[in-house]
C-alpha cells in the first residue's frame, strides 16, 4: 500500500469523482419511483403553474400515507421535458399532466405509458363526456393513456360598458339573444365600433379557432385523410375573421402579449372569445377590470379549446398508488372543488346539473352564473377529430390570419402561401 | 505535507521503477491529468455532435423509431423557403446588433479609461449589470417598449408626430427590437474587454502624442485601435458564434413559430420549433448540422482574417 504513492491516489480520486460529478447529475435527479426513509411511497408528479391542483394533492397524499413530491414547470416545458425523458428511458415522473395536444402527440407511442385501462379506468368511463375520453385513448380503443382533468368549453366574454355606451342591451340573455349567429354578431360589432371606437374581438385568429371548432369535422376526416382545403367550416371561420378584420372590428394585439393583459383592463375590446380556464387567466391579467365584463353564450354553438389529462409514464414503479392518486384527483367530486376555486371546468357531466355548479356565480364577471353557462356550453360541444399534427395546421393558418391583420398580405395569397406551407411540412 | 509525500515518492522511485519506465509513466500521468477534460467533453460534446449527424439521416419523432431516408433531409432543407428566410433572418439580426455594440463598447471603454472621469468603478459595474440579467425577463421589458399601441417607444415617438410602428408586425421592426435586446445585454460586456485591452497600452504612447499636438479623436483613430486591435477581433468572433445562436431573445418578442411572416424566425429557433413543436428531430438535427457548418466556415474565415493582421503587423 505504501507503494501506491499519494498523488496517483489522489489523482484517481479525483477523476473518479469528477466523472461520477458528470454522471451524478443524471443520477440525482432520477424522478420516478422510490420510496422515501420512513418506508412510504414517493410519487413525483409534473404540473404547471395555474392547475389549481397542487393542495389537493397533497390533502391526498397526508390521508394516504404517501409521500408526492409535486414538481412545477413552464406549461411548454413540461410537455418537453416529459417527450425528452421519455425517450430516454430515464427521468420520467410517476405522473404528469399533458393537455390534449400533447396527448394527440403521445398517442402515436402508447407504449411509453402505463395502460389506465389494465389499472381498472373501465369502471370510471361513464363519469365522463364521451368525447373527452376518448381523446386520450388510442384509435384502435385499447390503450388510455390518461385520465381526463378539465375540458375547455367556450363562452363569450362581453364588455358591459362598451355595449352600453353602443346603446346595445347588457342583460346576459339579452345579448345572447341579440347575437344568435356570426352575422349578428358582425353587425353588433360594426354598431360598436360606429357608436365608441373600439374593436368588437381581441384577435380575429380567436374567433377562427372557435368557429373551425363548431363545425363537425376540423383538420382531418376520420380515415386520418387531411381536408383543410375542403372543409366549408374552415374556409368559413377564414372568410369571418377576414370579414373582421376588413370591417376594423379586430383590436391589433397578439393574444398573450402584455398589450393584450392591458386592453383587457381598458376595454379595448368588447368581445373575448373564452374558454372555462380564461376566466382565472383574466381575473389575474385585467384585476382592474372586475366587473365591467359579462359572460354569455357563444352564438351558433360552442367549441372546446385545451383541457388536460393526468398520465403515468411506463417508467413509474408504482403505478397503482399513481393510479389511485389521479382517479382521486379527476374523480366529479375533486373536479368540482377544482373548479370552485380556480375555474378549470369538470370533464364529468354528472355534475353538471348539480346545484353546486348551477348556482356557481362569480364576482369578476358580474356575478354571472358561469357554472350552468359553461355546463350548458359543455353540453354543445361536439366531438371533433384533432389528429397529430393539428397544432401544426392551427398555426399555420392563424399566421395566415395575422399576416392580413397586419397589412402584410391580402387574404387570397395568405391563403396560398399557409397551403403551400402545409403542404410542405405534412409531405416532410 | 506535500513536501513529505514528494520526498517519499522520490524514495519510492528505485522500487516501481522495475514495472514501469519513467518515461512510461509521465504518460501516463501526463493522460490521466488531462482526462477529465476529454471524458467531459466526449460525453457531452463529441458524442451529442456524432448522434446528431446519425439522427439527422433518419425520420424520428423521438418517441417512435427511427426510419433511414439517407439525405432526404437535407434536401428538404435546402428547398425550404422558410429555411433561408431563418437564415437571413438571423445575419440581418447578427449585423443590426454587432456593429454598432462593438462601435459603442469601444466609445464607452474610451471614455471610462479616461483620468478625468470620477466615480469609475461606479460606471463600470453599471456597464455590465444588464450583462447578469435573466434574457427572460430583458425580452419581456423589452416587448412591452415595442408595443404597438402601449408602448413605451411609440409613446415617445408620438412626440415627433411619428404614427405607432408596429414593432412586431413588420421585419426590420423586429429585428431591430430584437437586435436592442442583444445590444442591451452585450455592450456592457465587450467595454470591459475593450476597458482591460486600453489599460495596457503604455501610456507614454498617449503623452508623446499630446506633446506633438494630436487631439483626442486622432489618438483614439491612430493609437487606442491599432493597439486593441487582437481584443476586437477577438470580441467578434464571440459575437459572431453568439449571433449565429440567438434564440430567447427573438423566441419571447415573436413566439416559438417566429411571427406570421416568419419575421423573428432565427436558425436556432427553427431548430427548436421541428424539434420540439413539431416532433421532427431528424429535421432538426440536419438545421443543427448546417448551423454548425457555418459557424465552422465563419470561424475559418475570422482565422484567415486574424492570421493576416497579425502578419501585417
Amino acid at each position: 500500500m505504501k507503494k501506491f504513492r499519494f498523488h496517483k491516489m489522489l489523482l484517481i480520486l479525483m477523476s473518479a469523482l469528477l466523472l461520477f460529478a458528470a454522471v451524478g447529475c443524471s443520477g440525482s435527479k432520477e424522478s420516478s419511483g422510490g420510496t422515501s426513509k420512513d418506508g412510504k411511497v414517493k410519487l413525483t408528479i409534473w404540473l404547471w403553474p395555474g392547475m389549481g391542483i397542487e393542495d389537493q394533492i397533497k390533502e391526498y397524499a397526508a390521508e394516504n400515507n404517501i409521500e408526492v413530491d409535486i414538481q412545477l414547470a413552464e406549461f411548454g416545458d413540461v410537455h418537453n421535458n416529459l417527450t425528452t425523458a421519455l425517450a430516454a428511458g430515464s427521468g420520467a415522473p410517476d405522473i404528469s399532466a399533458v393537455e390534449v395536444k400533447g396527448i394527440d402527440k403521445m398517442k402515436g407511442s402508447p407504449e411509453h405509458f402505463h395502460n389506465l385501462l389494465d389499472l381498472g379506468a373501465d369502471e370510471v368511463a361513464g363519469d365522463y363526456l364521451d368525447w373527452k375520453w376518448r381523446q386520450s385513448m388510442t384509435p384502435d380503443g385499447k390503450h388510455l393513456l390518461g385520465l381526463p382533468t378539465d375540458i375547455g368549453p367556450q363562452a363569450m366574454a362581453y364588455r358591459i360598458d362598451l355595449f352600453e355606451e353602443a346603446g346595445l342591451p347588457t342583460d346576459r340573455e339579452e345579448v345572447a339573444k341579440l347575437i344568435q349567429t356570426w352575422d349578428d354578431y358582425i353587425k353588433v360589432g360594426e354598431q360598436i365600433k360606429a357608436k365608441t371606437g373600439k374593436a368588437m374581438i381581441d384577435s380575429p385568429g380567436g374567433l377562427y379557432s372557435v368557429v373551425e371548432g363548431q363545425g363537425s369535422e376540423k383538420y382531418f376526416d376520420k380515415d386520418g385523410n387531411v381536408i383543410v382545403k375542403d372543409n366549408p367550416q374552415i374556409k368559413k371561420a377564414y372568410e369571418l375573421a377576414n370579414t373582421l378584420i376588413e370591417k376594423g372590428l379586430a383590436s391589433p394585439f397578439n393574444q398573450w402579449s402584455p398589450e393584450w393583459g392591458t386592453g383587457m383592463t381598458n376595454g379595448d375590446f368588447a368581445t373575448l372569445l373564452a374558454p372555462a380556464w380564461m376566466m382565472g387567466f383574466m381575473m389575474s391579467n385585467a384585476p382592474d377590470a372586475a366587473g365591467k365584463w359579462d359572460i354569455t353564450l357563444l352564438p351558433e354553438g360552442s367549441g372546446n379549446w385545451g383541457g388536460s389529462f393526468m398520465t403515468i409514464p411506463k417508467e413509474s414503479k408504482h403505478p397503482e398508488e399513481a393510479y389511485k392518486l389521479i382517479k382521486w384527483l379527476t374523480s366529479p367530486e375533486q373536479q368540482l372543488v377544482t373548479f370552485q376555486k380556480n375555474g378549470n371546468f369538470p370533464s364529468t357531466p354528472g355534475i353538471f346539473d348539480s346545484e353546486d355548479i348551477q348556482n356557481f356565480t362569480s364576482e369578476y364577471f358580474n356575478n354571472a352564473p358561469v357554472g350552468k353557462i359553461y355546463a350548458e356550453a359543455a353540453t354543445q360541444v361536439k366531438e371533433i377529430i384533432e389528429g397529430p399534427e393539428s397544432i401544426q395546421i392551427e398555426g399555420i393558418i392563424g399566421d395566415a390570419i395575422t399576416r392580413v391583420r397586419d397589412g402584410q398580405a391580402n387574404k387570397e395569397d395568405s391563403w396560398k402561401t399557409a397551403m403551400e406551407q402545409l403542404d410542405r411540412e405534412l409531405s416532410r | 505535507m506535500s513536501a513529505k509525500v514528494e520526498l517519499k515518492s522520490r524514495q519510492d522511485l528505485g522500487v516501481t521503477k522495475k514495472t514501469l519506465k519513467q518515461t512510461t509513466r509521465d504518460h501516463i500521468s501526463g493522460y490521466l491529468y488531462i482526462s477529465p477534460f476529454f471524458i467531459l467533453f466526449g460525453i457531452f460534446g463529441v458524442f451529442p455532435i456524432i448522434f446528431t449527424a446519425y439522427i439527422s439521416f433518419h425520420k424520428w419523432n423521438i418517441l417512435g423509431a427511427k426510419e433511414f431516408i439517407g439525405f432526404k433531409n437535407y434536401q428538404m432543407l435546402f428547398t425550404d423557403p422558410i429555411f433561408w428566410k431563418a437564415l437571413g433572418n438571423t445575419f440581418s439580426i447578427w449585423i443590426i446588433s454587432t456593429l454598432p455594440q462593438l462601435f459603442m463598447a469601444l466609445i464607452f471603454a474610451f471614455i471610462l479609461n479616461q483620468a478625468f472621469l470620477k466615480g469609475r468603478e461606479f460606471f463600470r459595474l453599471a456597464v455590465f449589470l444588464p450583462n447578469i440579467t435573466s434574457v427572460v425577463a430583458v425580452a419581456i421589458i423589452f416587448g412591452a417598449i415595442f408595443g404597438q399601441q402601449y408602448g413605451i417607444l411609440n409613446y415617445l415617438l408620438s412626440f415627433f408626430g411619428i404614427d405607432p410602428i408596429n414593432w412586431r408586425a413588420s421585419v426590420i421592426g423586429t429585428h431591430v427590437s430584437i437586435a436592442a435586446m442583444v445590444m442591451w445585454r452585450w455592450t456592457g460586456y465587450n467595454t470591459i474587454i475593450y476597458l482591460a485591452a486600453l489599460q495596457s497600452i503604455p501610456k507614454d504612447l498617449y503623452e508623446a502624442a499630446t506633446i506633438d499636438g494630436a487631439s483626442k479623436a486622432q489618438q483614439f483613430f491612430h493609437i487606442t485601435i491599432p493597439m486593441i486591435r487582437p481584443m476586437i477581433i477577438f470580441t467578434v468572433i464571440l459575437s459572431t458564434i453568439g449571433g449565429m445562436q440567438i434564440f430567447a431573445e427573438p423566441l419571447m418578442f415573436s413566439g416559438a413559430g417566429g411571427g406570421a411572416i416568419k419575421q423573428g424566425l432565427t436558425m436556432t429557433l427553427y431548430l427548436y420549433e421541428e424539434a420540439f413543436t413539431r416532433n421532427s428531430f431528424g429535421y432538426a438535427s440536419a438545421i443543427a448540422w448546417v448551423l454548425f457548418l457555418i459557424i465552422v466556415g465563419f470561424s475559418l474565415i475570422n482565422l484567415f482574417i486574424t492570421k493576416r493582421i497579425k502578419s501585417a503587423e
